[in-house]
């Protein structure tokens, strides 16, 4: 790579390259308002209409009974779930984004430096000492936390290529908390416990209620905004550890934050929705094929994709049958294929 | 004095039956006795029966009723909290483990250290045929004994019985089952489909997983007379269907009955459920579970109890049921505890100062 082409990475995007943000923006604005009047409870249009209506100008269209009702299934049913799919989808894939580029690597996924199994298996513990649900979600998030600091620390005993250190010591820590959640597993109670386990496992929205909605998505927005703000440092550490250096960029403090934010905000994502897989690899994927590597643009994208495409993958968890299927196995059985054709073209789009 | 005594005598009979134990194999198996199990295959039992493990909960359940001395190991582990109504003889029995579903198989080498004379298992899948190889290479007798419909139960606890060589007992807990089926079943059989109280049964962390009408798991809301609100056209032996919040909402249960503990604390504050009758008028009721289920996971012998208070839930005035009194009986008749007034309001889960009812 040239001087001229570093010099152009690191200079603000052109204006004509901003429109697909905002074209996705607009996009996800209209599915989210489309997901609203989807559901299995009846609700037309017409009567949402009336119903924001009467929200905004507080002029009474509908009766007392129905509005409490639309109010219900609307604002306390529907959107928690539509916002924590935006949020979660938003989450995983800025953060697939900033990992892939980080590493240098498209084969990489947010849970790379073992943040998921630890979730995880923190859930599950806090779902066998039973102490309440705050408890859990609370032990999900630090078990997240635990496993990556872990990694890191693995990578930090030795010597040698830090990428490389790092990314065995996420396969050694992800496989201690896959361990761990197996013998949690174990413990649990069969008839309590463990079923409660397998279904958080399974990934799934039904618990996201307004107030957990509310209180994760202090910290995700503000995850997702410190990957934004690091876009340019990203670019810089996209072209090797040598030449960032040289460009005067401290590379692991860089490289910590980076780690930072990415962890916190996929460990909130397995405290509201369970284990969501494969959106943070594939996202990021169709991100680069759209706008090409530069983070600057490519972060932003890639979080609008994400929310984009788990608020659609939610309505089909939903809608399609009459039983809700588990959002991690559709997100799976839609990314697997999705993978293996992109596995093709990895490479392209890639600096 | 009299405790004393009566503890020396307990004594001295398990001695009697330890020593029968060792030295009846140096006998050989002179005494032996036929038995048919359930499938009709008849099995050579040796004469007395005293080493029994039972490879699943609702069955080992039941056993444990039947004669608690007979067991040689437990499917999961007792907690502490419901230890104190179980038999002694449970306490310090090794666990063996069992078929839950999911995966879960015995620990083979505790169950071979346990030496049982007989293994009592129910044959429906692939792992479950594996055993059976297993034992019989072991040379252990195995019988096939399933119990599900509890309308089946004064049948098959007979049976049970007549297993483990223990008809007396097993006929005193069959009358019961017998009676109890007899007291509520005819009085709801002849409400009509639309004035049925409407049920939900919420399971899981988020109320969200349920079984349907028709379905092993849900059992005591069909035969309780009520109107299971969820089809549930799956046949599935683990079951545990998901639904979502709206369908629910759709459904319009008038009783909710909660499994998870946690789920029942967050309901009542939850604003996605505010608006579902049951939560409205307050008829949410957490399932007792101490110490066994009473109402599903296992499907046990509790059941026979809980069909009482579900009944009792759902019509109040046909059903003018005491259940504390109703414990008391139950408890007494299987379980051989005796409950104080705490002890309903522990297994009832009231907060304290609220009175059972």
């Amino acid at each position: 790579m040239d001087k001229a082409a570093i010099l152009d990475r690191l200079t603000v995007p052109s204006l004509n390259r901003l429109w697909l943000p905002g074209f996705l923006l607009v996009l996800l604005l209209g599915t989210v308002t489309v997901s609203l009047s989807l559901g299995k409870y009846p609700v037309s249009i017409h009567e949402i209409l009336l119903f924001l209506r009467q929200q905004v100008t507080g002029w009474p269209a509908l009766e007392a009974e129905r509005y409490d009702l639309l109010r219900n299934i609307l604002w306390e049913i529907r959107a928690p779930r539509i916002a924590a799919a935006v949020l979660i989808g938003a989450a995983l894939s800025t953060s697939g984004a900033a990992f892939q580029s980080m590493f240098i690597n498209p084969l990489v996924s947010p849970g790379l430096l073992g943040v998921l199994p630890g979730a995880s298996c923190g859930a599950a513990l806090g779902m066998l000492l039973s102490r309440g649900w705050f408890g859990v979600q609370l032990c999900c998030f630090a078990g997240g936390l635990l496993a990556v600091a872990i990694a890191v620390g693995i990578a930090r005993l030795y010597r040698g290529d830090r990428l490389l250190m790092l990314i065995l010591g996420g396969i050694i820590s992800g496989s201690l908390f896959t361990s761990l959640l197996s013998i949690v597993k174990y413990l649990a109670d069969p008839y309590d416990t463990l079923p409660a386990i397998v279904y958080w496992l399974m990934g799934g929205l039904s618990l996201a209620d307004s107030h957990t909605v509310l209180w994760i998505s202090v910290p995700v927005v503000l995850g997702i905004v410190g990957l934004l703000v690091m876009a340019r440092y990203l670019n810089v550490l996209s072209m090797g550890d040598e030449e960032a250096g040289s460009l005067g960029v401290n590379v692991s403090l860089i490289r910590f934050w980076l780690i930072f934010f990415a962890t916190v905000i996929s460990a909130m994502t397995v405290v509201v929705g369970g284990l969501i897989g494969w959106v943070g690899l594939i996202i990021p994927h169709i991100g680069r094929m759209l706008v090409g590597p530069d983070n600057r643009i490519l972060l932003p994208v890639s979080a609008l994709l994400g929310g984009l495409y788990l608020v659609v993958v939610d309505d089909v968890s939903r809608l399609l049958l009459d039983i809700e299927i588990p959002l991690g196995i559709i997100t799976a059985l839609i990314g697997i294929p999705f993978f293996i054709l992109v596995l093709k073209n990895a490479r392209k789009g890639w600096g | 004095m009299r405790n004393f005594s009566l503890q020396a005598i307990v004594r001295g009979a398990l001695l009697v039956l330890l020593a029968g134990g060792f030295l009846l194999p140096l006998v050989g198996d002179a005494a032996a006795r036929e038995v048919v199990d359930m499938v009709g295959r008849r099995i050579d039992l040796p004469e007395p029966l005293q080493r029994v493990y039972v490879a699943s909960p609702p069955e080992n359940h039941l056993s444990c009723m039947i004669d608690p001395s007979l067991m040689v190991g437990l499917n999961f582990p007792l907690k502490d909290r419901d230890r104190k109504y179980l038999p002694l003889d449970l306490w310090r029995l090794p666990v063996i483990g069992g078929f839950f579903g999911l995966g879960h198989t015995p620990n083979l080498e505790v169950l071979l250290r346990t030496k049982p004379q007989l293994v009592i298992c129910w044959q429906k899948n692939a792992i479950d045929a594996q055993f059976d190889d297993f034992l019989k290479r072991s040379g252990i007798p195995v019988a096939y004994m399933t119990l599900e419909a509890l309308q089946d139960y004064p049948r098959d606890i007979r049976a049970m019985g007549r297993l483990l060589g223990r008809p007396r007992r097993a006929e005193e807990l069959a009358v019961y089952a017998e009676e109890t089926l007899r007291q509520i079943l005819p009085k709801v059989a002849d409400i009509p489909k639309s004035e049925r109280v409407r049920v939900y049964y919420a399971e899981g962390a988020d109320g969200l997983s349920t079984d349907g009408r028709g379905t092993w798991h849900a059992e005591l809301i069909d035969l309780a007379g009520g109107l299971n609100v969820h089809e549930g056209d799956v046949e599935d032996l683990y079951g545990m269907e998901k639904v979502s919040m709206e369908q629910v909402l759709l459904y319009r249960p008038e009783v909710i009955l909660v499994q998870d503990p946690t789920f029942f604390q967050r309901i009542y504050a939850s604003p996605q459920w505010r608006r579902v009758p049951a939560v409205k008028n307050r008829r949410v009721y957490l399932i007792p579970r101490i110490p066994f289920n009473w109402f599903d996971r296992p499907p046990s012998f509790m059941r026979l109890l809980g069909l009482k208070w579900v009944a009792r839930i759902l019509y109040p005035q046909r059903f003018p049921l005491d259940i504390g009194q109703e414990m008391r009986e139950f408890y007494r008749l299987f379980l051989r505890s005796e409950l104080t007034a705490e002890d309903i309001r522990i297994i009832l889960e009231k907060p304290q100062g609220e009175n059972h009812g």
